[in-house]
C-alpha cells in the first residue's frame, strides 16, 4: 500500500510542477465561475448552489480527460513507464497510486469553487444550507472519480496522450446525453436501461442534498471497475 | 515501446467503448441494491413526510396501480414552486412501484400531445358509464318531450275545456273558472319549460368542441331531474285540485269532464317524479369530477387503477410564488395535498356534502356563487346536494349515493340576510326563513349531524330576539355576538372609509383544521365575533382563528345601512359607522372560528358567511406577471372543515411553517459586477499567477 | 547472478529472440553485444521483468522472474537506454522517490542517496531539475538511482552512449568497481566499450546468441587468423614469395603502395606462433627492406563481423 501511496505522491506532486496542473485549475474555475456569476449570483435569486452541481456533471468533462490522459500514457511515451515497471511495485498499485495522485489533485481542482460558497455565504440572507452543499461536494468528488478512472483505463491502453483524452472524452460524454435527455425514439426497454444508468439524476439527487447509499455504490464500484481494467491493460503486458 | 501496443485505435476505441458499457451496467446493478438516503437538508425536505409515506403505503396495500399526474403550465409557475412539487414527485417516485408519477409541461408542444393522450385515457375508463349515463338522458329527455306535448296538446286543452264548462255565476264558480284557465295556461307553460330543459340536457350530452370534448351527464341531469320535479309538484297539486273538484264540484258537466284529468294526470306525474329521482341518483364518473381541472390543464391528478375514481388538487396554489399571502412552505405542502389526494382515493367513503341555505330557490347550480367549491370538493370525490329548508322540509337522501351507507354527511349552512323584505307576497321575509333555517339546524344537530356555520350580521338582536340561526352554537357553550360585526375604517385622501373585509394569517394550533390553515391567508367579510358561555360544561371548543384589534377594529351596532348600501357606493355613505363608546365595543381580538365537539356531534362555526364564495375564496390577483389565489386559506379552511366534520382527519393537509428561503440580498450595480467579473476571470487569473510564482521559487 | 534458460521471444511474426541461454557470476561485467534490432533490448527487457518471455526461464539472484517477480526485481538495478527520468522533478527529489518505491527505510534513506550521488558524482547538481541537466549528467542520475538501494544486480543498457571521452572512462571506472563485488550486465553497441569494460562478452545477433566467453576465450575462438602488417620498400615484388614461402602464413596481400614503399597484410593461419621473426628473417633473406612490421591484434570488432559473416545472413521468420 505504501507504494501506490508513494507514486501518488509523485504523481500529486508533479501537476503542480508543470504548467498543465496549473491550466486545468484555471480552466475548472474559469468554467465554473461563469457559472456561477452568471447563473446563481443574481441579486434577489434563489442563494442555493443546486444548479451549480447539477451543471458540474458537464462542467468536469473537459477537465478530467485533461488530467488523467498523462497518467499512464505519458511514461509510456517518455520510457519511464519502463523504469517504474521494473521496480518492486505490483502493476495494481501502479495503477492505483498514478489514480489516487490524479484524484486528490482533482480536490485541488475543486477547491477554487470554495470561492463562490463563500460568496454565497456573505451575500444572503439567511445563509444558505450546509447539508446540500457538502452532499454537492461530495458529488463532484464521486463523480469525479468515476471518470478518472475511465480516464486512467484509457491512458493505460494507449501511448498516444490525445488519443487518450478524445477517447475519455468522447466515451463521458456518449454516456451523460444518453442518460440525461429524455430519447422517445428509443423503446423503452432501451429508456429503462438508460434512466439506470443515468449520471446526471444521482449527480441532481445529491444536489438536493441527499447523499443515496445506492448512489455512492454506483460511482465507487464504477470506479473501481475501471480501474481494475487499467490494471488488466497494464498486467496483460506480463503473460501476453 | 510501441511494439507492445500493438492495439490500433479502432480497436481501442472498441474496447473502451465495451468496457463503458459493461461497467456502467454492473455499477447500476450493484448501486440498485441500496435503498438508504441521508437527508442532509435542514428541514429534511428531501424526505417522506409521515403522511405521505403512509398514504403511498395504503395505495400499495390496496394493489397498488395509482398515478399522480402533475399537469401545468411550467411558464406560468413560479421556478421555485415548479422544482419544490419536482421535488415531492420525485420523492413519490422513489417511494416503489405503488404510485407512477408523471409531470407534463402543458406549455411545451410535447406535453400538449401527452396531455391529450392522458384525457383521453381518462375518458376512455369512463366511457361505458359516461355512455350509460347519456342514453338514459336521452331516454328521459325523451319523455319529458312526450310529457310536453301531452301537456300542451292534451292537458291544457282538457282544463281549458272544464273551464269553459263553468259560468261564472257565483263568486265561488268564478274564481273556480279562473282556478283552470290558469292552471290551462301554467300547463302550457310547464310544457315550454319542459322542452327547454329537455333541449338544454340534450345540449349537455353533446360533446363540445376544444381540448377536452366530454359529455357532460353531470350537468345535464340535474337540469332534467329539476324540470321534472318542479313539473311533478305541480301536476300533483292540479291532480289533487281536479280529483276535489270533479267529486262536489259545480256544475256537474264540468267536474264530469275535471274526473278524468285527474286519473290522466296521476300515472304521468308519478313517472316524471321518479324520472326525476333516478337522474338525481346518477353518480358522477371520475373524469367528469375533474373536468374542470383538465380544462384548465392546470392539476394534481391522482389516478386510482381502472375502477377506482380520480381526484384532483388545484395546482395553482402549489405554484404560487411564495410571497403572496402564502407564507407556507411549498415542498411541505405539496406532500400534504399529495397524501391527502391519494388517501381520498385510497379510502373508499368520501363524503357528501349539503349545502344548506335559507332562500327559497336552488341556486347552487345555476348561479355562479359556489360554482368553484363545488367543483374542488367533487374533484376530491365528495359529492354535493343542496338543502333548501323553506321549499322542503327533509333534507335530501343520500342513501342511493351511499349503498354501504358509509358515506359521512356533512351540512354546510349559509345564513340568509335576516333584514330582506320580502320581494313579493309568496315570498318570505329575511327574518322568517332565518327562522326556518335555525330550526332545521336544530333537527340536524338533535340528530347529531355534522354542521360547519357560517353566520351573518343578524338584525334580530337589534329586536331584542336571539339570532336563530346561531341557535344551534348554545349547546357547545358558543354564542355568536351576530348583532354586533366587526368592522374597521381606513383614512384615505378623499375621506374615511368604513371597510367590512378583514385578513387574518391564522397562527395554527393542535387541532387539524387550524393547521391546515396556518400562515395561509383567509379573508373574512362582515366578520361576526364568537364568544364562549358557561353553558358548555361536556362540550369542547377549540378556538381556530382570532382577528386583531390592531387595526381599530370595533364591533359596530348602527352597521345596517352600511349593510343595505351597494358595495360600490359605500364610499360615498355620507355619514358611515362611527365608533360609539355607549352602543358599540372595542373588545377585540375575536375569536372568529372555532372547532366545537360534544360527544359525537361536531359543529365548526365561522364568524362570516361569504367566505367561501366563488368571489372570495377563488379569487386571484396578480403576483409577479402570474394570478395566485389572493385568499388561499379560505379553500383550505373550507376543506379541512369538511373532512374534520366528516371524521377523516387524516385527509386534512397542514401548512407548514415557512423556512425562509435563502436569497441573494439586493447588490449595487458595481458590486454585482466586481463580484461576477472577479470570480469568472480573477479567480482563473489568481490560479495562473500562483502557478507562475509557485514554479519559479521551486526552480 | 543471471541465469537465462531457452528464452524465446517473437511480435507478431516477428522472432526478435529464439534460444538465448547464458549465464553470468557475481564479480563478472558481462556485456551484451550485438548491431540494432539484434534482440539485445528484448532480451535486457525479459531479464528485467518489462516483457514475458514466449519460453524459456530467467534467475535474477536466485528468483525467477515469472513467479518471483517481486523479489527479482527488488534486487535488480536498471539503468534503462536514454536514462528515462521525471524531467520535472529536482535530481535528490527524484532519488528519494525511487529510494521510497524501493521500500529503503527512512533511517537509511539519507545515507544511500548520498553514497549513489556521490558515486555517480551528481552530488554538484543535486537541487537541479532533471530536465535542465545535460544527457551526460541525466545518465549519471539513472545510474545512480540503480545503485540506490544497493543491488547484487546490475543492467545497464548503453550506459555510456552519451557520455563524453572523460565521462566515459569514469564511468568506465565505476562500471568496473561495481563489477567487482555484483553481477553487471552491459548492453552496448560499441564494440571497443564492451572489449574494454566487460569479462564477458555475449554476441547476439539475429535473435540467437552467437558466442559467449571471455574476450581472450573469444578471440581466440573467433578472431580468426593473426594478422601481421608489413611495409617494404620491394620495388622488386620479392616480399611476397619471401612471405609466403613462411611456415604458418596463410596469405598475404597488398592494401597499398605508393610505388616504392608498400604496405603488405600478412594472415596466418590457424593456430600459428607469432610469426614476426621468421617474418623478419624471410624479407631480410630477400633482400627487402622493412620499415614497420606489427602484428595487428585482433578486436572484437573482428569477432563480431565474422560470425556475422558466418551467422545466417537472412533473419528466419517464425513459421
Amino acid at each position: 500500500m505504501s507504494a501506490a501511496g508513494v507514486i501518488a505522491g509523485r504523481e500529486f506532486r508533479s501537476f503542480f510542477r508543470l504548467p498543465v496542473g496549473w491550466v486545468v485549475i484555471a480552466l475548472y474555475a474559469a468554467l465554473t465561475g461563469v457559472v456561477f456569476a452568471a447563473g446563481t449570483l443574481q441579486p434577489g435569486g434563489v442563494a442555493t448552489m443546486r444548479d451549480f452541481f447539477a451543471l458540474s456533471a458537464w462542467l468536469m468533462l473537459p477537465v478530467t480527460p485533461a488530467i488523467s490522459m498523462r497518467l499512464l500514457a505519458e511514461e509510456a511515451r517518455s520510457g519511464t513507464l519502463e523504469a517504474l515497471v521494473t521496480s518492486p511495485v505490483s502493476d495494481a498499485h501502479v495503477v492505483l497510486g498514478k489514480y489516487l495522485g490524479a484524484l486528490v489533485f482533482l480536490v485541488a481542482v475543486l477547491a477554487p469553487t470554495l470561492a463562490f460558497v463563500a460568496t454565497l455565504w456573505l451575500v444572503s440572507d439567511p445563509r444558505p444550507e450546509a447539508g446540500p452543499i457538502i452532499a454537492g461536494y461530495l458529488s463532484l468528488v464521486l463523480l469525479g472519480g468515476l471518470y478518472l478512472a475511465v480516464g486512467t483505463l484509457a491512458s493505460a491502453l494507449t501511448s498516444n496522450q490525445t488519443l487518450a483524452f478524445l477517447l475519455t472524452f468522447f466515451f463521458l460524454v456518449a454516456l451523460l446525453l444518453a442518460s440525461g435527455t429524455r430519447l422517445d425514439f428509443v423503446p423503452s426497454w432501451a429508456q429503462r436501461a438508460f434512466y439506470a444508468v443515468s449520471i446526471q439524476r444521482r449527480v441532481a439527487e445529491f444536489a438536493k442534498g441527499i447523499v443515496g447509499l445506492g448512489d455512492t455504490v454506483f460511482f465507487i464500484s464504477g470506479a473501481a471497475c475501471f480501474l481494475a481494467l487499467a490494471w488488466g491493460a497494464l498486467e496483460s503486458r506480463r503473460w501476453r | 515501446m510501441s511494439a507492445v501496443r500493438r492495439l490500433g485505435p479502432a480497436s481501442i476505441t472498441a474496447a473502451t467503448a465495451f468496457a463503458v458499457i459493461a461497467v456502467a451496467v454492473v455499477a447500476a446493478l450493484l448501486g440498485a441494491r441500496f435503498d438508504a438516503r441521508l437527508d442532509l437538508t435542514a428541514s429534511g425536505e428531501q424526505s417522506l413526510a409521515p403522511r405521505l409515506s403512509g398514504a403511498i403505503e395504503r395505495a400499495a396495500r390496496a394493489g397498488g396501480g395509482f398515478e399522480g399526474v402533475l399537469v401545468a403550465d411550467r411558464r406560468s409557475a413560479d421556478p421555485q414552486a415548479w422544482r419544490a412539487v419536482g421535488d415531492v414527485l420525485d420523492l413519490v417516485a422513489r417511494a416503489g412501484e405503488a404510485v407512477r408519477v408523471t409531470r407534463i409541461d402543458a406549455g411545451s408542444p410535447g406535453g400538449v400531445e401527452e396531455y391529450r393522450r392522458l384525457v383521453d385515457r381518462l375518458v376512455e375508463r369512463d366511457r361505458p358509464e359516461l355512455e350509460s349515463q347519456s342514453a338514459r338522458i336521452a331516454e328521459a329527455g325523451a319523455f319529458a318531450a312526450e310529457l310536453a306535448d301531452w301537456l300542451e296538446g292534451t292537458l291544457s286543452p282538457a282544463l281549458g275545456h272544464v273551464a269553459t264548462l263553468i259560468e261564472p255565476a257565483t263568486d265561488a264558480d268564478a274564481s273556480n273558472r279562473r282556478f283552470f284557465e290558469e292552471r290551462s295556461a301554467v300547463a302550457r307553460l310547464a310544457s315550454r319549460q319542459l322542452l327547454d330543459a329537455a333541449r338544454r340536457a340534450g345540449a349537455a350530452i353533446t360533446p363540445q368542441g376544444g381540448d377536452v370534448a366530454l359529455p357532460r351527464p353531470d350537468e345535464a341531469a340535474p337540469i332534467l331531474a329539476d324540470a321534472l320535479a318542479e313539473r311533478a309538484a305541480e301536476l300533483a297539486a292540479i291532480a289533487q285540485e281536479s280529483a276535489r273538484f270533479a267529486v262536489g264540484g259545480s256544475p256537474p258537466p264540468a267536474a264530469d269532464a275535471a274526473r278524468p284529468v285527474a286519473g290522466a294526470i296521476v300515472p304521468l306525474r308519478d313517472r316524471a317524479a321518479s324520472t326525476a329521482d333516478t337522474l338525481r341518483r346518477l353518480p358522477r364518473p371520475g373524469v367528469l369530477r375533474v373536468a374542470g381541472a383538465l380544462e384548465s390543464a392546470e392539476a394534481l391528478l391522482a389516478i386510482g387503477p381502472p375502477g377506482g375514481g380520480i381526484a384532483a388538487v388545484d395546482a395553482a396554489s402549489l405554484l404560487a410564488p411564495s410571497e403572496s399571502a402564502v407564507r407556507a412552505d411549498t415542498r411541505a405542502r405539496a406532500q400534504e395535498l399529495v397524501a391527502g389526494a391519494l388517501a381520498a382515493l385510497v379510502e373508499p367513503a368520501r363524503p357528501v356534502v349539503v349545502i344548506v341555505h335559507g332562500e327559497a330557490t336552488r341556486f347552487t347550480r345555476t348561479l355562479p356563487v359556489f360554482t368553484h367549491a363545488i367543483e374542488r370538493l367533487e374533484r376530491r370525490g365528495i359529492d354535493v346536494l343542496e338543502w333548501a329548508p323553506v321549499l322542503e322540509q327533509d333534507p335530501p337522501h343520500v342513501t342511493d349515493r351511499d349503498r354501504i351507507g358509509q358515506r359521512p354527511v356533512v351540512y354546510v349552512v349559509i345564513s340568509p340576510d335576516s333584514s330582506a323584505s320580502s320581494r313579493t307576497p309568496a315570498d318570505k321575509p329575511g327574518a322568517e326563513r332565518a327562522a326556518t333555517l335555525g330550526r332545521a339546524l336544530e333537527r340536524l344537530a338533535d340528530d347529531g349531524m355534522p354542521i360547519l356555520l357560517s353566520l351573518n350580521p343578524s338584525v334580530m338582536p337589534t329586536y331584542g330576539q336571539p339570532d336563530p340561526v346561531a341557535s344551534v352554537l348554545a349547546r357547545f357553550g358558543l354564542e355568536a355576538l351576530s348583532g354586533t360585526p366587526i368592522l374597521r375604517d381606513e383614512a384615505l385622501p378623499t375621506g374615511r372609509v368604513v371597510l367590512t373585509d378583514h385578513l387574518v394569517i391564522p397562527t395554527g394550533g393542535e387541532h387539524p383544521i387550524a393547521a391546515a390553515v396556518r400562515n395561509l391567508g383567509v379573508a373574512l367579510v362582515w366578520p361576526v365575533a364568537l364568544r364562549r358561555t358557561e353553558a358548555g360544561e361536556s362540550a369542547t371548543v377549540t378556538e381556530l382563528m382570532r382577528l386583531d384589534a390592531e387595526r381599530g377594529a370595533w364591533r359596530e351596532s348602527q352597521w345596517l345601512r352600511l349593510w343595505q348600501t351597494p358595495r360600490a357606493q359605500r364610499p360615498y355613505l355620507p355619514d358611515p359607522p362611527v365608533f360609539d363608546e355607549a352602543r358599540d365595543h372595542r373588545d377585540g381580538p375575536w375569536l372568529v372560528a372555532a372547532a366545537c365537539e360534544r360527544g359525537p356531534l361536531r359543529l365548526v362555526a365561522i364568524g362570516s358567511n361569504n367566505w367561501h364564495v366563488d368571489q372570495v375564496a377563488f379569487e386571484r390577483r396578480e403576483a409577479e406577471g402570474r394570478l395566485v389565489p389572493a385568499f388561499p386559506g379560505n379553500a383550505e379552511l373550507l376543506e379541512a372543515s369538511i373532512w374534520w366534520l366528516a371524521g377523516q382527519e387524516s385527509l386534512i393537509a397542514r401548512s407548514a411553517e415557512a423556512r425562509s428561503t435563502p436569497r441573494i440580498r439586493p447588490l449595487t450595480e458595481r458590486d454585482l459586477l466586481a463580484l461576477r467579473w472577479g470570480l469568472a476571470a480573477g479567480l482563473p487569473l489568481l490560479v495562473l499567477l500562483l502557478g507562475a510564482v509557485w514554479r519559479g521559487v521551486r526552480g | 547472478m543471471i541465469k537465462a534458460a531457452g528464452i524465446a521471444k517473437s511480435f507478431g511474426r516477428v522472432r526478435a529472440v529464439r534460444g538465448v541461454s547464458f549465464a553470468v557470476e557475481p564479480g563478472q561485467v558481462a556485456g551484451l553485444l550485438g548491431p540494432n534490432g539484434a534482440g539485445k533490448s528484448t532480451t535486457i527487457r525479459i531479464i528485467t521483468g518489462f516483457l514475458p518471455a514466449d519460453e524459456g526461464t530467467v534467475e535474477v539472484a536466485g528468483f525467477d522472474t515469472r513467479h518471483a517477480s517481486l523479489d527479482a526485481r527488488r534486487s535488480l538495478g536498471y539503468l534503462p537506454e536514454a536514462a528515462p527520468l521525471y524531467p520535472e522533478m529536482s535530481v535528490v527529489g527524484f532519488l528519494r522517490y525511487r529510494a521510497r518505491l524501493f521500500g529503503i527505510a527512512p533511517r537509511d534513506r539519507a545515507r544511500a542517496i548520498g553514497a549513489a550521488m556521490e558515486r555517480c558524482r551528481v552530488e554538484a547538481v543535486r537541487t537541479r531539475r532533471i530536465g535542465h541537466l545535460s544527457r551526460g549528467y541525466r545518465q549519471r542520475v539513472g545510474l545512480a538511482a540503480a545503485l540506490l538501494h544497493d543491488p547484487p544486480v546490475l543492467v545497464l543498457d548503453e550506459p555510456t552512449s552519451a557520455l563524453d571521452p572523460s565521462q566515459v572512462v569514469e564511468t568506465r571506472e565505476l562500471i568496473r568497481d561495481l563489477g567487482r563485488t555484483r553481477t553487471v550486465l552491459v548492453s552496448s553497441h560499441v564494440l571497443a566499450e564492451v572489449e574494454r569494460l566487460c569479462s564477458r562478452a555475449l554476441i547476439i545477433a539475429g535473435g540467437t546468441l552467437l558466442a559467449d566467453g571471455t574476450p581472450a576465450e573469444l578471440l581466440r575462438r573467433h578472431g580468426g587468423p593473426a594478422r601481421y602488417v608489413v611495409e617494404a620498400r620491394d620495388e622488386g615484388r620479392k616480399a611476397e614469395p619471401a612471405l609466403r614461402a613462411v611456415m604458418g602464413v596463410a596469405a598475404v596481400r597488398e592494401e597499398r603502395t605508393d610505388g616504392v614503399w608498400r604496405r603488405l597484410a600478412v594472415e596466418a593461419g590457424t593456430d600459428a606462433p607469432d610469426l614476426r621473426e621468421p617474418m623478419a628473417a624471410a624479407l631480410a633473406g630477400a633482400g627487402v627492406a622493412v620499415r614497420e612490421l606489427s602484428a595487428r591484434r585482433a578486436s572484437l570488432e573482428d569477432v563480431f563481423l565474422r560470425l556475422m559473416r558466418t551467422a545466417d545472413p537472412v533473419r528466419e521468420h517464425a513459421a
